[in-house]
């Protein structure tokens, strides 16, 4: 049911039909070749060819004229324990790929397979049982607690819902969680709106980390945060990483953040994944003409350090019309004819390490 | 090294936080609300209005039983009349004065005094009385017919803001057309239609109030669902997605607690607008029926007898003020709650 | 009510606050809208190469729970052709401090207690009625004077507001009025300041600040706010400002809301409109990197007090005061590679209600000695430019 969507879906890239028509035949069958593959033991998290539209315009009927693209064909792996991170602008789609892996937003097409299971196209119930396996951090600290509980309310509420501990022992353990957090004692009893960003952001942690999840998708947990708070959250989430063996998808727009957080890195543009692999490829190696332009973009907090800038020309588009071909190539330095029309393959050029680029291939 | 050192000093110095930390004291969230209610002349006019008014109409005909709702005074009453009549004989002027007596058994329209505080009316009903068990009724009938809009309100509004699609749009739709009904001409056919089916006049009120939650829940509902629309969107919600809770659990314990506020004010906003329809239910004969009293019918003895509205002010004109007192009462309870319990209004 | 709870306030209380409020809020807001002549808010430059001169600014808000000092004793000065970055963390009173500026500070809650801002304005000749003194040909008699900004009624601020200094905001979604296009609301500035513009006049002019800022005219000028890009807007707000030439831009926070890539080029465009313009920027942000890249003169603030004031190498390269140095050693850095753990600086942001009368940043500083316990550190100078506002450096005192 899946593949049929993705063959509707794909966009065609030449203007030449026959052509076109080749090109669709030879990626649907390497997806579907993706899709039979058997799952990866090691990993917690697969993500394979995922793609989620949103509708755009409807007819009364409720067919879908126009829809957004928000993540096309993005695909990683995740072993436990490490982190990955997905840096990328503002509607590059890193925020829908987090909810989608969560399936707070169903999937199009793909297949994403956690803890050995594809959860693809699992029910809410289903899901319900699997939810305490994988939880999410907010990025806005104010908006993600409940206004009108206590902070004991809060974390108890998850403990008890999915049994984690027997009733008499739920105190005892939302106190400790919140000892491990950093959370004092005596906040049990008090609401949200009393405390700063970097405490709640604390108790959206010890609320994540409640129910005992192996997956954590941090959806740019310290952007809404200060400098100094920013460094406690991250220490914070490395510590419990450590002790409680987590695996973390890391979404921000701070290259810094992710480049120290994350072991794993990926970076998306306009709803594609642009360059995937190590931290080490993707910072001392990196392939792709927008991952070089955005790092450069960063400022450098050292005033004798000018950094020589890869400047990008115009605005992102906009998710919703995105360009043909290479979805960069409105603002590549380097973009060719070909980039205008044909859509990079993602490929594997150094072991774990992949990129979207057409210059790479002419090397 | 350095680093090193810091590291170290970090837990305790964490520590050291906690007495800055505490000795910082907010408010407490109630009683913010209350401090922002109170901090309005209004809402305390408005609340020693409502409870002025309640504490008549409930504790009033307790504390004073000298007469009842329907019991007449019987003492009797004189009625003088005096009639002039001049005519002209032989150019000397006469003037004829003829005084008569009339022994009347019920003591009706009298004026303010020690046995009746604001006299009786032209039936011979204690005015001071009626007023307590009209209050009696306005209010239990509106917070009847508030009680009833809201459970359907919140229900209808609920299940098309949280599950959407065509639920939605049949709800909604339904809403439109029910906004479309002319309130007070269908009230005149249905009150006829009780008239003919002999309903007891003590009930006929209920049945109307139920007819008018009928057709005013769409408010109601309307503010529910636009409330949990924009709830829904809080990433608090997703939360409770991730969190596997069960839609029972979404819906009653994160989302309509988080929409008691707005309920509430409109409560105490529509408690006004329900006063209103009941008096002018019975204002126009179809509620409340006499003997029975209610604030309406007891503006309505004016249209028996002119003589009434020109020179017995008595009789009508508290009941009027009762019911400015409570419409404008209701309203600014209802104003201040909205501005204390709104976080966004906060100044 | 009968559970007291030690954490909150009493209803006692509470009312004191109240009280207490309500009669200083009332004494300032009639300071802030009394009559007075030009004279009385006349004042002196303390020195000749500054633009702007804030003197122990305190600013307070009177809310319900307690006195908030957002800003408690602020002093900096802004130098001619110059870009001065304030930086610090939400809450520290950078914001506020330009607010003051501006005079944009929300009554009557929040109110301009004591201090001064000097600044030096190019304004009409005025007669002994106030009003412009023509010189003749189509325009107006022009003078430098010096306003005290904080000691000005609040009718006479439209003298300096958007004409002398000009304002950028931080959401460039919410600060354009989305039912005018960009031209229209780029001559109204043009209007607005210039007596007697024609529409021509003005047309002309916005299309030289959109040229100024990168954008291509024809394109832009008949187009409305959301038919724009975030970065796009804030391209117009800056030609906004620029528009009616003023000494001063106040920036706050540019380019928090845009995304990496926008940054740069925002950045890169500020740095040319320095060299393009006849003026200073007062650059506030919590960004370190920007900071470093766009100001000459730093200025660190925490908790409502300036800590460490220096040029852009001295912050940088010699950082003096444990909280500066913390904040650039928290900072993931691209160069950094990774340590197991990042250096931190425990603790929250002091509540700006009920502050202690030592040092604010004592609680969370590893370095902190005994003398800490005592009365506020004052301003220690350790180089001509460079002064700090810690116990450390008592007694460093620079000899030259």
């Amino acid at each position: 049911m899946a593949d049929e969507k993705v063959l509707e879906n794909v966009t065609p890239v030449y203007d030449d039909e026959a052509l076109a028509a080749e090109y669709l035949e030879k990626r649907q069958q390497k997806i579907e070749e993706d899709f039979k593959k058997p799952f990866d033991p090691d990993c917690i998290l697969e993500v394979r060819h995922l793609r989620k539209c949103f509708p755009l315009k409807k007819t009364i009927t409720g067919k879908v004229t126009k829809e957004l693209v928000a993540v096309d064909d993005v695909s990683f792996k995740l072993k436990a324990g490490e982190t990955l991170g997905i840096v990328g602008e503002s509607g590059c789609g890193k925020t829908t790929t987090g909810r989608a892996v969560l399936k707070l937003h169903q999937p199009t097409a793909g297949q994403i397979i956690f803890n050995g299971q594809d959860i693809t196209n699992f029910d809410s119930k289903q899901m319900r049982s699997s939810r305490k396996e994988m939880q999410i951090i907010f990025q806005d600290p104010y908006s993600s607690l409940p206004p009108r509980s206590t902070v004991g309310g809060i974390l108890s509420e998850p403990v008890e819902v999915h049994n984690i501990v027997p009733k008499d022992q739920v105190k005892d353990y939302v106190l400790d969680l919140m000892d491990k957090c950093g959370l004092r004692d005596y906040y049990y009893e008090r609401y949200p709106h009393e405390f700063s960003g970097g405490q709640r952001q604390r108790i959206c942690i010890a609320r994540a980390l409640s129910v005992n999840p192996k997956l954590v998708i941090c959806d740019e947990p310290v952007s809404a945060l200060d400098v100094s708070i920013q460094a406690q959250i991250i220490n914070l989430l490395k510590k419990l990483q450590r002790e409680m063996n987590l695996a973390y998808v890391f979404i921000s727009h701070d290259l810094s953040v992710v480049k120290f957080i994350s072991d794993k890195i990926g970076v998306m543009y306009l709803g594609s994944m642009m360059e995937f692999g190590s931290k080490e490829d993707i910072f001392k190696n990196p392939l792709h003409p927008y991952t070089k332009a955005l790092f450069s973009a960063v400022p450098n907090p050292d005033p004798t350090q000018k950094t020589e800038r890869i400047k990008l020309e115009g605005d992102i588009p906009s998710p919703a019309n995105p360009p043909k071909g290479c979805r960069f190539h409105t603002r590549c330095p380097y973009a060719k004819e070909v980039c205008k029309h044909i859509t990079p393959e993602y490929r594997e050029y150094e072991p774990g390490h992949f990129a979207a680029c057409h210059l790479l291939n002419e090397e | 090294m350095e680093e090193l050192k810091n590291q170290q000093a970090a837990p305790e110095a964490a520590d050291s936080e906690a007495p800055l930390d505490k000795n910082v004291r907010l408010m407490s969230p109630t009683r913010m609300v209350v401090r922002r209610f109170f901090r309005s002349k209004l809402s305390i006019l408005g609340l020693v209005m409502v409870i002025s008014l309640f504490l008549f109409s409930f504790l009033g005909p307790v504390i004073y039983t000298q007469w009842g709702e329907i019991q007449l005074d019987e003492s009797g009453k004189t009625e003088y009349s005096i009639a002039e009549t001049t005519y002209t004989v032989n150019g000397v002027e006469y003037t004829l004065r003829q005084t008569t007596e009339k022994y009347l058994k019920d003591n009706f329209l009298a004026p303010p005094s020690a046995e009746h505080i604001l006299g009786t009316d032209n039936e011979g009903y204690d005015i001071f009385v009626r007023l307590m068990y009209g209050g009696r009724i306005s209010l239990t009938v509106s917070f009847i017919a508030v009680f009833l809009i809201t459970i359907l309100g919140v229900v209808l509004g609920g299940v098309a803001g949280y599950f959407g699609g065509a639920v939605d749009n049949v709800i909604m739709r339904l809403s439109d057309v029910l906004m479309c009904l002319p309130g007070v001409p269908i009230l005149l056919i249905i009150s006829t239609i009780l008239d003919a089916s002999d309903i007891d006049a003590k009930y006929r009120i209920y049945l109307l109030m139920v007819y008018l939650t009928f057709i005013s829940w769409t408010g109601t509902a309307r503010l529910v669902r636009g409330q949990i629309l924009s709830l829904r969107e809080q990433e608090y919600m997703v939360a409770a997605e991730a969190m596997g809770y069960s839609t029972f659990r979404k819906i009653f314990k994160h989302l309509v607690p988080n929409v008691m506020p707005q309920l509430i004010v409109q409560m105490s906003l529509s408690l006004g607008s329900m006063i209103l329809y009941e008096a002018t239910l019975s204002y126009l004969n179809l509620g409340v029926k006499a003997p029975y009293a209610a604030w309406g019918t007891m503006i309505n003895i004016i249209s028996t007898n002119q003589d009434i509205l020109q020179n017995h002010l008595n009789v009508w004109v508290p009941a009027g003020i009762c019911i400015v007192i409570a419409v404008l009462g209701f309203n600014f309870v209802g104003d201040g709650l909205r501005d204390a319990l709104d976080p966004k209004a906060r100044r | 009510m009968a559970k007291e709870n030690k954490n909150y306030l009493s209803g006692k209380e509470i009312r004191a606050i109240a009280k207490a409020n309500a009669k200083e809020m009332k004494r300032l807001e009639a300071y802030k809208n009394r009559k007075a002549e030009e004279h009385e808010f006349l004042s002196q430059m303390k020195s000749s190469e500054n633009i702007l001169e804030i003197e122990d600014l305190h600013t307070f808000f009177y809310t319900e729970q307690g006195v908030v000092k957002a800003v408690n004793g602020v002093s900096y000065d802004v130098p001619k052709n110059a870009v001065v970055g304030v930086v610090g963390e939400s809450g520290c009173g950078k914001s506020v401090t330009s607010m003051s500026v501006m005079r944009l500070i929300q009554g009557p809650t929040g109110q301009i207690v004591d201090g001064s801002i000097r600044f030096k304005a190019y304004d009409y000749k005025r007669d002994e009625k106030g009003n412009p003194i023509p010189n003749g040909a189509d325009g107006y008699e022009m003078e430098e004077k010096v306003y005290d900004i904080a000691k000005m009624p609040i009718h006479e601020i439209h003298r300096i507001r958007g004409k002398q200094i000009a304002m950028i905001f931080q959401e460039p979604m919410t600060s354009l009025n989305p039912v005018f296009t960009i031209g229209e609301q780029l001559d109204e500035v043009t209007f607005i300041h210039t007596p007697g513009a024609t529409k021509e006049m003005a047309k002309a002019k916005s299309e030289e600040m959109l040229r100024l800022v990168g954008i291509i005219p024809e394109n832009v000028y008949g187009a409305f706010p959301h038919e724009l890009s975030g970065g796009m807007r804030q391209r117009v707000m800056i030609a906004m400002a620029l528009a009616a030439e003023p000494r001063l831009i106040i920036a706050d926070e540019p380019t928090t809301a845009l995304d990496v890539t926008i940054q740069a080029q925002i950045l890169d465009l500020l740095q040319d409109i320095k060299n393009k313009i006849d003026g200073s920027i007062l650059l506030i942000t919590h960004d370190l990197g920007v900071i470093a890249e766009m100001a000459d003169y730093v200025v660190v603030m925490y908790a409502g007090k300036v800590i460490e004031k220096g040029t852009v190498y001295e912050i940088f390269q010699d950082p003096k005061h444990p909280y500066t140095i913390g904040l650039q050693k928290s900072k993931p850095t691209m160069s950094l590679d990774d340590g197991t753990e990042l250096y931190n600086i425990p603790g929250n942001v002091p509540n700006p209600i009920n502050m202690p009368d030592h040092c604010y940043f004592k609680e969370r500083c590893a370095k902190c000695t005994l003398k800490c316990s005592g009365d506020y550190p004052g301003m220690v100078q350790v180089s001509p430019t460079h002064f700090v506002a810690c116990h450390l450096y008592d007694g460093v005192e620079d000899n030259g």
